[in-house]
Formats: C-alpha cells, structure tokens, sequence
C-alpha cells in the first residue's frame, strides 16, 4: 500500500525574474514499511522535498498525498494535525531545546498532544530506553554527546509512534562511529517499528547500508532510483 | 496543549531572563500600585463626604439668603471716584471700589434681609417639613452675683483669654426639638420649648470668664445671666462691624436677665452634625430657644427680617424644586447638595487626571511588555519551529506568548495592588493624624477604602493590558514560517 504519493510536484521560490524552481515535476511513491533514502548534494532540492513531505511548506503546484492527508490543498491547522498524527521528525542538527532533560525534550510533543503529565513521563522514560537513553533521562543537551543528542532527538520523533518518520541528514553532524550508532538505531527501530522512513543524505554509502530503496535528486527532479535491499 | 503546560513553558520563559522579567514587571507593579492608590483615595474621600456631609438629612437642607442689593446705601449703583486723575485710573478705582462695596465704606451696597412677605412665602412652601432663621446676636453679657457666688472665677493663667465682666457674646436661637443639641449639653439641660425664656451657655464662653473646670461650669446652672443688647449690633453686620471684642458705645436698646439651663460643647470626633447648623453655630457662644430669639431680634429697632433662612425638605426629591422656586423669587439659596455635587465632581476630575496619569505609566509598562515579548519571540525563533514542526498549531505558539503576557501582568498586578494596599494602610494613618492635627479632634475615618472589587479590578485591568500589549507580538509568534525558524541562529 501506498504510503506516500507525489505527482508532478514542483516547488518555487521567489518572483518574477528571481523564480527559482527547487523542484520541477518531482513523482514519488513509498510503500508501506519501506525505508526509501533521498539522495542529492547540496542545493539540489532533497531539503525542500523533507520540507514538503513534513507539511512545514505546500508545493506549488502537484499532488501530495501522505496516508490520506492532501498536502498541497491542506490549511494550517491540517497541516498541523498531520504533523501532529502522521510523522516524525529528525533534524541533522538535532533541535534539541537549551537546558531542557532528554525527558522534557521527549515529553514536548506529548504536551502538545494534551497528554496528562505522569502518561508523558512514562512514555519519554520508555523512548529514551529504546534508544539506549535510559541512564540518561534527566541530562541536558549540553551533558550529552552528539551522538546520544541525535539518539534523544530519535526518540522524539518516535514517541507518539508516527508511521512515517523523516530524517534530514540524520548523521550530519556526527562522527563515523556515532553516524553509524545512530544508523544502526534507525534500522532496527524502522524492522522492529514497521514504520515508513523517509532518509535525505548525501553520503551513498549510508543510503546503501539503511535503506530498503534509494533515489537520487538532482535539480529538482528524481533521476535515479534503485532497490538496495 | 494544555494550561498547565502552558504555565510552565510560560513561567520557563520568563525565569531565562530575569533581570529583563524584573524590569517589564516593575513597570506594571507601579502603574497598578498607581491606580489602586488613587481609585482607593478616591473612593476614601467620597466615602468621607458621604459620611460627613452627605447625608440624607442634609441633603434636604435648603438655606436662603436675600443677597446684596444693587444699590449703595446713598442709592448710587455706580461709585463715583473724585479727583483729578485720567479716565482709565478713574475707571480702575471705580471697579476696585464696586468689587469691594460688599466689604464696607466708602461705597457699600445695601444689606439686604429676607422681608416679612417672603419669610412668610417660604415658610409655605410645599414640600417643607421645617424652617429656621438665622438669628444671631450681640449682646454684652455678665453674670449676675448671688450671696456667695462671684461674678466670675479667677482668671486662668492663659493671658490670650479675656477675663473682665462684661464680655461681648454671641447667641444663637435653636429649637428645642433637635437631633444633635441636646447630646451636648454637658451640665443641666436643652431647652423644654421654643419659647422658654432662659440661655444654654457654651463652655468656651465660661472659660473665658475664667470658670475653666467642670465643676465650675456645673455650679452656675440656675445662675443668673445679664443680658445688654446696644442699637445696631444684632446680625452680621454686628458681628463684622459691631466694635470687635469689647463693648460698644452705641445706646443701649434693651437689657435682661436670662437664667442659665445648661452647658454646652462643641461637637467633637465623628460626632454627627449639620454642616449648616455647624456654620451658623460656629460663633456662637449662648444658646436661646428660636421663638424667644425671635422675639429679641424684633426688639431691635428697623431690622426687618431675618438675613437667612434653613429650609428643610420633606422629600430629597423635592429639593431642586425648592431651589429653583426660591431662586426664581430673585434670593439666593445654597444647599448641602449644591455642595457636595461641586465636590465629588471636583474629586471626580482629579480622580480622572490622576487615573489618567496612572494609566499612562501602565501603557508605557505595557511597551516593556511589547518589548520583551518580541525580543523574547526573536531569541526562541527556533523553538517556535520546532514546536510548529512537532504540530504545533498558530493557536499553541500564541498561547505560549499569551499565557508568558499573562503572567507578567497578573505577577505584576498582584505585587502592583498589594503595594498599593500596604501604601494605602500607612495613607490612612498618616492622612488621619494629619485631619486630626487640623481639626483638633478624633477622626477615625478611612481617607482610603480598598473594597474587594477595586483590588480584583487593578488586577484585572493590568491583566488586560499586558494581554492587549501582547496581540502584536504574540501574531509576529503565531506566523513564523517554521522552514525559516528552524534555520534561524
């Protein structure tokens, strides 16, 4: 079943003479369970597609269909809905907030679901511990390294269970042996999940190591893809 | 997300910058502080002209005067200014003279005093439950010695007090039946009728005959009062122009022989009183029931009438009627009413300027709000992406900033009123030693109120106003576009 569904979508920035197109005509479709890698250097518009596929932008024109939710027509508060009910985000720069326990940082999306205060503690408690965290639930940002920041960042975007997780250059900022920590943990928690990843990158090998299929993104239109595994 | 959470994001906000928090609250704590503090003196002083004068007895009280004439006492209506000098001097000694011809010679308008038509007029009135002349008069007075009684004491030691018989008195004629004289009486008794023929003395009047101590005073009721009235002394214009303290050298018209009933004081603490009555009483230094009063000031030769008149309305409703009757009839009224409408209204006014004044410290606290809020709003750009980017709806990130406005101005408007209270509570004490030092006497009164209402209305209105000061900045909040934000640095 089709999880993610884009036809002929383009994305343009800018007016008049300045229009830039960050993406022209892209078609995408992402099964159900799949762990699909984009890959594409920088400036070839794969940031704009996570953009887009997390809801935080509409394209311009084309259709956008993720589990049902019609991207490119939803209003703000369906978008948010989305955000809220369909996935999950991981950020290459981690976005974990300043002062704030790996608990609290887990427990913001809950807070935002309305969730009673012991329900969100336990259930960021049990996040972190999947990701290896357990011991580490009350350290800041600034006492943890960037590979267990990345891993509380994982389990941020895990907690609410979303079936689609989006990682932005999920290894990004760390060095070999934590991008391959962070790697490992993604794979297992996709198998053991069942969930739909959807991986930017530009490291190839990566992509070859985690990914169930692979596509690459270059100017704004998908000129590649392969099955990996 | 809910409230709580709201609280704690809110209260997290504002406990990263503290010093700036400390700052934006400071403004609202002393705009509330303001407002409360004005609003409660106000309230106080209304409270107090309430208690002390607006009564509803007094309310009704109506008093009428005939008022100057327009015509000097040669029938000029215009001084005229001899000499040789130019037109313009000649024309500024002419209005200095008419401005003062209420004050004496050499150009003094006809006194005017209320005729036997229109007292009878006003008596008749409808709507008029009594009425009352103001009868006072000159008289020289002494005591009248018995076997074994002096006519005075010794003399205290204060010099300032006159101690020679006989002395310059003043009478006053009061009903018998009243609500206030009578709890005075601080030796024998109040009068039993209007026409009883005998002096209720003050005990100002005895001291300063040197009968300083209470047992003293007490011994002369049954004693026997010498009574000298010259031509020409009765009214005010006896009492302004009759000669000063001393007697006179004008013929005598009449003399008699008054026993004393009784002793009076004056009203003191929060005694209650007629503001009226208390003005007419103010130089009063006997007591004559008002028909026999009023049959001594008939006793002067070409007095006519009497020079003012209390009229007391059955029905409050009915007083500006009175009013404007009496004023259609060419006399001059004042009321009680008159009175404290020019008051409150005057206390309206400041309390509006005040309140104004107080209302612009809090709009500039308000812009500390704004300004702490947007710069709040720029350093945690990226936290609002996040938030958006986890489905944080417009309505989520506003509230954050909203409940953040809240806080600073309930903190703000608590501290604010509380502050305002304490200085309130240290108001009142110091307001009342300051009445008590004026007025030489008690004064237990609140020149502050603090209801209930007036704290939960500081609160509410600086809670407003931060809420108001929060619309922009918390919009700006609400619009970030989370791709950008979550790139911001």
């Amino acid at each position: 079943m089709s999880v993610i569904e884009l036809r002929d979508v383009q994305k343009l920035y800018g007016e008049g003479s300045a229009r830039v197109a960050a993406l022209r005509g892209v078609d995408l479709t992402v099964e159900e369970g799949e762990f699909l890698a984009i890959l594409g250097r920088s400036g070839s518009g794969k940031s704009t597609l996570l953009h887009l596929l997390a809801g935080l932008d509409r394209p311009t024109t084309g259709t956008m269909r993720v589990l049902g939710h019609d991207l490119a027509n939803a209003g703000p508060k369906e978008l948010a809905t989305y955000r809220r009910e369909a996935i999950g985000i991981v950020f290459q720069s981690f976005q974990l907030l300043p002062g704030r326990s790996a608990r609290d940082q887990v427990e913001l999306p809950l807070a935002l679901d309305g969730l009673p205060r012991a329900e969100r503690a336990k259930l960021a408690a049990a996040a972190l511990t999947e990701v290896g965290l357990g011991g580490r639930l009350d350290h800041t940002p600034a006492q943890l390294s960037g590979g267990e920041q990345q891993r509380v960042a994982v389990a941020r975007a895990l907690v609410r269970r979303p079936p689609v997780l989006l990682c932005d250059e999920p290894t990004g900022n760390l060095d070999s042996a934590n991008a391959d920590a962070v790697v490992e943990l993604l794979v297992r928690l996709q198998r053991e999940r069942r969930c739909t990843v959807v991986m930017i990158t530009h490291e190839p090998d990566l992509a070859e190591r985690a990914a169930s299929r692979s596509v690459r993104i270059e100017d704004g239109r998908i000129v590649e893809g392969r099955v990996v595994a | 997300m809910k409230f709580g959470d709201l609280l704690r994001e809110a209260s997290r906000a504002l406990r990263a910058s503290p010093s700036r928090t400390v700052l934006t609250a400071l403004g609202i704590i002393v705009g509330t502080m303001a407002l409360t503090l004005i609003l409660s003196l106000s309230l106080g002083l209304a409270r107090v002209i309430d208690d002390l004068v607006a009564s509803d007895e007094q309310l009704r009280h109506v008093v009428v005067m005939p008022g100057f004439g327009r015509q000097a006492s040669d029938g000029r209506s215009t001084p005229t200014v001899a000499g040789e000098m130019d037109d313009l001097k000649r024309q500024r000694l002419q209005r200095t003279l008419l401005k003062r011809s209420r004050g004496g010679p050499p150009f003094q308008m006809r006194s005017r005093v209320i005729d036997a038509d229109t007292e009878t007029w006003l008596r008749a009135m409808p709507g008029i439950e009594q009425s009352r002349a103001f009868l006072q008069e000159r008289f020289e007075v002494s005591l009248v010695p018995t076997g074994d009684a002096p006519a005075a004491a010794t003399a205290p030691d204060d010099p300032s007090a006159p101690k020679r018989p006989p002395m310059i008195g003043l009478t006053l004629g009061a009903p018998a039946e009243h609500p206030y004289y009578p709890g005075r009486v601080i030796a024998g008794r109040w009068f039993k009728s209007d026409d009883e023929k005998g002096v209720v003395v003050h005990e100002i009047l005895l001291w300063k005959m040197g009968l300083t101590s209470d047992d003293a005073q007490k011994a002369l009721v049954g004693r026997t009062v010498h009574f000298v009235a010259r031509k020409a002394a009765g009214g005010l214009a006896g009492m302004f122009f009759g000669g000063g303290a001393g007697p006179s050298n004008a013929p005598v018209a009449y003399e008699l022989d008054l026993p004393i009933l009784g002793v009076i004081r004056e009203r003191f603490g929060e005694e209650r009183a007629t503001v009226i009555e208390e003005a007419w009483a103010m130089q009063a230094d006997m007591f004559v029931a008002q028909g026999f009063a009023r049959e001594l000031w008939d006793k002067q030769p070409g007095r006519g009438g009497p020079q003012s008149m209390l009229l007391v309305a059955r029905d409050l409703a009915d007083v500006e009627r009175i009013e404007k009757e009496i004023q259609e009839r060419g006399l001059e009224v004042r009321t009680v009413r008159e009175a404290v409408e020019g008051l409150k209204k005057g206390l309206s006014i400041v309390t509006v300027v005040a309140s104004v004044l107080a209302g612009i410290a809090l709009f500039v606290s308000a812009l500390g709000i704004v300004n702490t809020l947007v710069m709040s709003v720029l350093e945690r750009t990226r936290e609002i992406g996040l938030l958006k980017a986890l489905g944080a709806t417009d309505g989520d990130v506003a509230s954050i900033f909203l409940v953040e406005a809240g806080l600073l101005g309930l903190g703000g408007g608590v501290l604010g009123a509380a502050l305002g209270f304490g200085l309130a509570l240290v108001g009142d004490v110091i307001g009342r030693r300051m009445v008590e030092e004026t007025f030489l006497m008690p004064f237990k009164g609140n020149l502050f109120q603090f209801p209930w209402w007036l704290a939960l209305g500081a609160l509410g209105f600086a809670l407003v106003t931060s809420l108001l000061a929060a619309v922009l900045p918390t919009l700006r909040a609400a619009r970030i576009d989370p791709v950008k934000a979550l790139r911001h640095e």
